[in-house]
Order: structure tokens, then sequence, then C-alpha cells
């Protein structure tokens, strides 16, 4: 039995092999979004479920025209201290999309987001100290016209 | 990989404009029949003569040819650097004044 | 019926059919006048942002993606250094690249057919490299992109004048209005008669205004093409035996577009979905 799951795993890890050589599995190495990204990613998802909600404008639209593409701004000029503002996509593999880290810009900014599917998009803005959130559903459909 | 950079000297403040050429492959997109590898900025400095105003963490989801927008204190004059780097290890940066 | 149908033709040949019928301006009048009794509200050039005049969710991306740094600005910029690096201006035709545009498409008396922009720019480019270029995407589109925004602002002015000429319109037009495909679809069904309707996700765009913001950019390619590709790809989706590009179909539907579009302003702002 121990045998058997023994040489199982070992058979899996040669088959991973082989299936990263022939490219149909990425390795750590091709894949995107380094561990520290996902950890700033994992920290922003946390402070955007508890944040109360912001008082600053963010602007998405409401269907996507096209998913590859989708224009979102954040402005919170109006607030004082902004430090950071990021972007979260609820449904893609790593929520955070970019995180901005202000030391002198002002508390504003303009972007193009990659959203596969229909997703809750979450704009986190840090003022002061405190995080607040505006979240907007963003529906993203496939079109019929193409060619 | 080239930038567009348009910072504008606007009522005390610098409205810059950027795009970034870059594929920003998120390493889940199949070409062929194989898996194009990530490969994708990971993160974005910005400068006013020497001094960093905006220092920003990149992931994949941002479109390709990434565009930003953004504005900070400054005068017509000053110098606006952009610098990046990509998980590749490429870096890439362009100057200009406002 | 089938008799009668075919004497009918017969004498109108015999008769020496001429194009006395045909009337360009009659034909655009009356196409402005069903657009603009279909959408009372939307104004004349407004046609020229096709269907995000009427689609305000994708128009505010639109003019999200136009205030920014638009995604084709550099093709374009590279499409000026190209045309100055092959020396392209050194054939008549395209001397004066504003005027070229302006002039584009046209009925060629001489080689009897239509000519469109495209079709110029590869003949210049294989007169002065020798070489063939790709008649949709790529370079010929960046050439046209930047060909066309010397003439940004100026109005089309499609000249449609001998019997000759009148002809590739007509065939043009008929081309326009004929159906095909398996779905049995005209251009007409969908960009006159149903649109601003949606196909699934799409709106259908309005045919008036359709050749002002040529060649186009569209998000779906992530690149420039050509009037001719877009026609392609979408009789493709119609599932219809596409036209060959720069060949006589698709150069008298151009030609017939065009000339319905007279009066518009060309423009520089290419983005499409």
């Amino acid at each position: 039995m121990k045998r058997r799951l023994f040489l199982k795993s070992a058979m899996a890890g040669s088959a991973v092999a082989t299936a990263i050589g022939a490219g149909l599995l990425a390795p750590r190495a091709v894949m995107a979004n380094s561990d520290a990204f996902k950890a700033i990613s994992s920290k922003m998802d946390a402070a955007a479920a508890s944040a109360g909600k912001g008082s600053f404008t963010f602007k998405a639209p409401k269907i996507a025209e096209n998913g590859a593409v989708v224009p979102m701004t954040v402005d919170a000029s109006g607030m004082a201290d902004v430090s950071n503002i990021s972007i979260l996509v609820k449904e893609n593999g790593t929520p955070l999309c970019c995180s901005f880290n202000m030391t002198g810009a002002n508390g504003e900014v303009s972007t193009r987001v990659k959203m596969g599917k229909t997703s809750a998009v979450t704009a986190l803005v840090t003022a002061g100290g405190a995080t607040s959130a505006v979240t907007q559903e963003v529906k993203v459909t496939i079109g019929g016209c193409g060619g | 990989m080239s930038i567009k950079l348009k910072p504008r000297a606007r009522n005390g403040n610098i409205d810059i404009k950027l795009l970034i050429k870059h594929p920003m492959e998120t390493g889940l997109r199949k070409s062929k029949g194989k898996l194009v590898p990530a490969n994708h900025i990971t993160d974005m400095t910005v400068a006013v003569n020497g001094t960093t105003v905006m220092k920003a963490d990149i992931g994949s989801a941002v479109s390709k040819d990434p565009y930003f927008k953004f504005s900070t204190p400054g005068n017509k004059g000053d110098e606006v650097t952009v610098s990046y780097n990509d998980n590749k290890g490429k870096s890439g940066s362009a100057s200009k004044k406002a | 019926m089938k008799k009668l149908t075919t004497l009918f033709l017969g004498l109108s040949v015999a008769v020496g059919f001429t194009n006395a019928n045909i009337d360009p301006q009659a034909d655009q009048d009356a196409f402005i006048n069903y657009f603009k009794k279909a959408n009372p509200n939307v104004a004349l050039e407004d046609y020229s942002v096709g269907a995000y005049a009427l689609d305000e969710i994708n128009r505010g991306q639109f003019e999200d993606i136009l205030s920014g740094i638009t995604p084709y600005e550099d093709a374009v910029e590279k499409g000026g250094e190209e045309f100055a690096d092959l020396g392209l201006g050194k054939c008549a035709a395209l001397a004066d690249p504003a005027a070229a545009r302006v002039k584009h498409p046209y009925f060629d008396e001489v080689q009897g057919k239509v000519i469109t922009l495209e079709m110029t720019i590869a003949k210049c480019y294989n007169e002065v490299t020798g070489k063939k270029i790709a008649k949709n995407k790529g370079r010929i589109a960046r050439l046209s992109a930047w060909i066309s925004d010397q003439a940004a602002g100026e109005k089309i002015n499609v000249k449609v004048e001998s019997d000759a000429a009148k002809a590739a319109y007509q065939k043009g037009k008929a081309t326009f209005y004929a159906k095909r495909g398996e779905f049995n679809l005209s251009c007409a069904d969908c960009h006159v008669y149903n649109h601003g309707k949606k196909a699934r996700a799409d709106v259908l765009s309005p045919a008036l205004g359709h050749t002002t913001h040529l060649p186009m950019y569209r998000a779906k390619w992530g690149g420039l093409g050509t009037l001719h590709r877009r026609y392609g790809g979408c009789m493709k989706n119609m599932r219809a035996k596409p036209y060959k590009s720069h060949g006589e179909e698709f150069a008298n539907l151009e030609f017939y577009q065009a000339r319905m579009n007279n009066g518009f302003e060309i423009t520089a702002d290419r983005y499409r979905k």
C-alpha cells in the first residue's frame, strides 16, 4: 500500500515535469504575480472587507465594453493625506490589480484593467491612516460581432 | 519597451498621462496550444526632479500597454521620471519636463 | 413569371440601360432622412462615433479611452515614421497625404475601377520596395492611419460622376442591400433596419458615418485594421464567404458607403470595441 502510494506520487511528480516541459503547466517561474504581490493582495482584500464606505469617487462602467480594457478612475483628491489607492477585482485570480503608494502625488489615479468576468470591483483608499472603500459591480459580456 | 510620457503643468499641479508598451501577459493565456509565460510589469516609480512621489505595485490584471493618469504638485519645467521593472527582470524608464 | 422576368430584362438590355436613374445624392438624402427619423435626438455629426451615439454606457468608456493616451497612438506615429523612411511621398498619388485621404475612394476612369486608399498604398509600396504589403493589418493599417490623420477635420467628398463610376457605385449599393450567407442577412439588415439594437452584447452601428474614422482600431483586434478587414470579418460572422480585400466587390461597397458619408468630417478618433 505504502509502496504504491509512494510510486504514485513519484510518477505524479514526473508527469508534472513532463507537463511543464510540454508547456501544458506553467512552472512557478512563469506564473504571474509574485508571492510578495499576492501577500499585498491578501492584505488589501482584508482591509477592504473591514473598511467603511468611502466618500471618494470611484468611476467604472456598469457594463464593460471589453473585459480586456476596462477604464477605471479613483478620485480621492478631496481627502487629506492619501497614502494608498488600490483597486481589487474580486473574481480575478489575484484580486489586487494595482496598488499606488503616494509619497507626494495627489490622491487620484486612472488606469485600464483586465477583468475575466463579471465582478465586484473595489477601490480602496488609505488616507490619514484610515481605509475606506467604494465597491461597484462591473458586468463583463461576450460580444457578437468580431472578425 | 517604450514609454509615452505626457506631463502637463496646470495650476500648481502636473497632470501626468503615461502609457508603457508592455504585453502584460498573465501566464494564463494560450497561443498556438501553449501557455504564454507571465510577462508583466511588477512595479513602477514616478519621481519629480529626482524625488519619488509615487511607487506602485502592479499586477498582471492591468491591461496590455498599461495606461495611467495621475497628478502631483509641481510646475512647468519640473522633470518627471517614470521607471518600471517587470517579472522577467527587464526595466525601462523615461523622463520629460512638464 | 420567369418568362416575364426574362422578357423584361431582355427589353432593358435592348433599350440600352442608362445610368440616368442612378442618383447618389438622392440616395444619400433618403439615407440621412431615414436615420434622422429613427433617432430624432441624435445630431448628424454624432453618427461619426457610430454605435456610441446610441449607447451611453459604452460611450463613456469610449470617451475615457480617447481622453487618455489611445492604444493606437503609438502605431499611428510609427506609420508616419514608416511613410518617411520608405519614401512613399515619392509616389505622385501620396505626395500630399491629406489630399490622398480626401481623394480616396475614387473611380479611376483609366483602370475602370474603384481605387481605395489602401490599394494606392499597396501599389506605391510595391513600386518603392518591390515587395507586396499585407492588405488588411500591420504596416498598411499604420500607413493608412497616419495618412488619414493628416486629413482630420476635412470633409468626405466622394465623386460619382461618370456613367462607369455610377455603375460601380450601384454595384456597391447592391452589395450593401443583398442578403447573403447562412443567416440570409444583408449589411442593411443590421446596420440600417436594426441599427441601435443589440446582437448579443453588441450595439449594431448605424451605417451612416461608417467611413469617417478609417482605418479603425478595434479593441477586439488589439490593433489597427482596414475597412476591408472589417468587411471580411463581418461576412465570416454572418457565415458568408468573404470577398477579397482590395477586390472589386469590397472596393465598390466602400465607394457606396463613403458616398453616403459625403459632408462628414474625417476624424482621427479611431477607437472601437
